[in-house]
């Protein structure tokens, strides 16, 4: 049997083995790879720093837990931590009912726990929770935010929550900020917000795979700013100067593991390049 | 058979509610936005009722797996441990809403230990599992057997290089080039080649509205008359 | 020191679920048929319990107090949903089916159009075929990107136009420009291939650093479960050897 047909014969588990080791590696030792910054992550971070003060900013934590542990969670911690370093109140809720317990998870973060020391929950910030639906939900909360959620993720009325007093509907809110893992997501929030605020300008942390479907309404305009993936979480943690070592270790991690699947790529069509000849010898 | 145990009745229901929807949208009356937006409320507590069916469903199914359960095979006790886990953590959050006065159970300690401990492990582990069926799909499988699959792989390549963090580093002085290339692939071709998807999705979607509205597609109301 | 021993055993609990569910990648053994009904399990469950939380606070409470007894009314109407299981009454489940789909239907109808359809023809309709920057002047890569993403979408949606003779000269546009449309796509969908893997990985990734969190309970628990997976497929052999 030629080589690369005992190539293709090997035991797939090999394959996930070697994935174990590649990853494993930058994981245990940070490799401290390079990092460019791409012009999406600036456009993105330019977009709340040029938030004004007292603006109204809905940050939308619709997120699996798969997706909060992978790229999501990284985007959701910088953009709160950049979020609570402006004068801005910032109203968090999730259309995911296994988003809305990961909310607290982000304010638990050590650079956003800081930031958060200078804020007054209620004042500042606030946590609606879970609001059920999907799409329903969100035009419900659009049209009337008071009717569509009585409290807060505590219980508290919102008539107690003082930053709530004038945001009443979506034309109250300057800003949505969208870390989305699919359906109800992005697109469901341009439908049911976009539609009756012309002026709301939404920013997504999108996973890497719906990065080139979102692409289609950042150049329409839909969408002012996104952050792509794992690697546009990595650039704005760059940029906002709170990179961690387990940050750049996943980083690293993220780029061996991309180098190990193009190399079983490349690897993979050689071997059918070279027995392609033979196979049609055979026939 | 009677006419509101006929289909007819709830597909009528389906249009006016679809009508009072798109009509309180467009025309701006008070009343009408007041009766779609109270709708629209009390939708959200009916749709939580449907988790109703699919806990039922999923007992009954491993009850069914426990019935039928022959000498030597083991498997009946994992559908055994599944119902058991099912109803009590859905006891647990029942405490934990109860014991809070709070909407959330996750307000309460055990149910979030569980959450963040049992939820989210399972939940990124089984779709993480994807990463090795991909490694091993790349190997075995996405080979360029047509110019067109070549096409695929060559930008699919690109992309993978573009999107890691330090894929362009390899290019030394050309980085900046590569870089440029993979945001005009980003934002040239497969912008254009989504943009003309979403747009023929949109025209599917509003036509399957139209047909539900006239009742043509009865599929969501279920078998029978 | 009890907020310590919780975290420990949550790093465990974590261990042996993301391990547990890794091990199919080895084999089918009963640590994963074991993650995968816990899965299931705790998935609906949570479900339950949140959409218990809900319905209580938001609906049934305001009917108790007397604060809003108009909530009745959905709450009657949700409970419908348990005749799903009944041969008799099943035509009660389907008014609380069309309440929430045609009003679905309708919200999405109205923003489809908008969002996904108007906006998106006029940004591609708005493209300059001549760009000039008032400093640079002329631009030719831009003004290049413009006509191809025009030319591109209106390929990839005429691939779609499946109702048009070839045979027609219509049709024989419609082909010409299809072609272009799936040349299109093939770039695209690569892109979105090499997004997917990047996604995929983050996710594992994620995984793996919780894992290396503590090396005692990702190793022992690794060993562990390579050792019970190559002992049930060693017995599983056996059995299937002797029948």
């Amino acid at each position: 049997m030629s080589f690369w047909k005992k190539l293709e014969s090997v035991d797939v588990r090999v394959i996930y083995l070697i994935l174990w080791i590649g990853i494993g590696i930058p994981l245990l030792t940070p490799l401290y790879l390079p990092l460019s910054i791409s012009p999406d992550t600036v456009v993105y971070h330019k977009a709340v720093e040029a938030l004004p003060a007292g603006a109204v900013v809905a940050f939308g934590m619709d997120v699996s837990p798969a997706g909060y542990g992978g790229e999501l969670g990284p985007q959701a911690r910088a953009t709160a931590y950049h979020l609570f370093t402006k004068p801005v109140k910032v109203v968090f809720l999730s259309f995911w009912e296994t988003g809305a317990p990961l909310i607290q998870d982000v304010w638990k973060n050590v650079f956003v726990a800081k930031a958060l020391q200078n804020k007054k929950y209620g004042e500042d910030y606030v946590n609606l929770h879970w609001i059920p639906g999907t799409e329903t939900g969100m035009a419900a909360f659009a049209e009337d935010i008071w009717k569509t959620v009585p409290a807060d993720y505590k219980g508290t009325k919102l008539a107690d929550l003082p930053m709530m007093a004038n945001i009443k509907s979506v034309n109250d809110i300057t800003m949505l900020i969208v870390i989305e893992t699919g359906t109800p997501g992005g697109p469901e929030y341009l439908r049911q917000w976009q539609t009756r605020n012309k002026n709301l300008k939404v920013l997504v942390g999108s996973l890497g795979v719906s990065v080139p479907a979102n692409i289609a309404y950042i150049a329409s305009g839909q969408y002012v700013g996104i952050l792509r993936g794992g690697r546009g979480a990595t650039e704005y943690q760059r940029i906002l100067n709170i990179v961690t070592p387990t940050d750049v270790q996943g980083a690293d991690a993220m780029t061996v593991s991309h180098a190990v699947v193009l190399v079983f790529l490349v690897l993979g069509n050689i071997g059918y390049l070279a027995t392609k000849g033979k196979r049609g010898e055979k026939k | 058979m009677s006419f509101y145990r006929k289909k007819e009745l709830p597909i009528a229901i389906t249009a006016f509610c679809a009508i009072l929807a798109i009509f309180a949208f467009y025309f701006k009356v008070p009343e009408a936005k007041s009766a779609s937006t109270t709708v629209q409320t009390w939708m959200l507590v009916m749709v939580n009722f449907a988790v109703v069916v699919g806990f039922v469903m999923v007992i009954k199914m491993h009850k069914r797996r426990i019935d039928k359960r022959r000498p030597g095979d083991k498997s009946w006790l994992f559908s055994a441990w599944l119902i058991v886990v099912l109803i009590g953590y859905v006891l647990l959050g029942i405490y934990g809403v109860e014991s809070t006065r709070t909407a959330a159970p996750t307000n309460d300690w055990t149910f979030n230990w569980v959450y963040n401990n049992g939820v989210v492990a399972l939940d990124s582990a089984m779709y993480s599992l994807l990463a090795f069926f991909i490694a091993s799909a790349s190997f075995r499988a996405f080979k360029a057997r047509t110019k067109e699959a070549g096409v695929l792989l060559i930008s699919g390549a690109i992309t993978m290089l573009y999107n890691a963090p330090a894929g362009s580093a390899i290019f030394g002085p050309l980085a900046q080039n590569f870089n440029d290339l993979g945001d005009w692939i980003l934002n040239v071709p497969n912008m254009a080649g989504f943009r003309g998807i979403m747009i023929g999705a949109a025209v599917g979607a509003i036509s399957l509205g139209i047909r539900v509205l006239t009742g043509r597609e009865r599929g969501y109301l279920g078998a029978g008359e | 020191m009890a907020a310590d021993m919780a975290t420990m055993l949550g790093i465990y609990v974590y261990a042996l679920f993301a391990l547990g569910a890794y091990s199919f990648t080895y084999k089918d053994n009963s640590f994963f048929k074991f993650a995968e009904h816990t899965y299931v399990a705790l998935s609906i469950g949570y479900n339950a319990a949140v959409a218990y939380g809900y319905i209580r606070f938001t609906a049934v409470q305001p009917v108790i107090t007397g604060t809003n007894m108009l909530f009745l009314i959905p709450l009657v109407i949700g409970a419908l949903f348990i005749f799903f299981f009944s041969k008799k009454y099943f035509w009660l489940y389907r008014f609380p089916i069309a309440i929430i789909t045609g009003t679905g239907m309708g919200l999405a109808m109205y923003g489809s159009i908008s969002a996904q359809f108007l906006d998106q023809i006029v940004s591609t309709l708005r493209l300059p075929l001549y760009v000039v920057d008032k400093v640079l002047g002329f631009k030719p890569m831009d003004t290049l990107n413009n006509w191809l993403i025009i030319i591109m979408v209106i390929g990839t949606l005429a691939y779609f136009f499946f109702s048009i003779p070839p045979e027609t000269a219509l049709g024989a546009v419609t082909n010409k420009l299809g072609i272009i449309g799936r040349w299109t796509m093939m770039v695209a969908f690569g892109s979105a291939f090499g997004n997917t893997v990047m996604t995929r990985m983050n996710l594992f990734i994620g995984v793996y650093k919780n894992l290396l969190r503590d090396y005692t309970s990702f190793l022992g628990l690794a060993a562990l479960i390579l050792v019970v997976a190559t002992l049930e497929g060693q017995r599983a052999k056996k059995a299937e050897q002797k029948a």
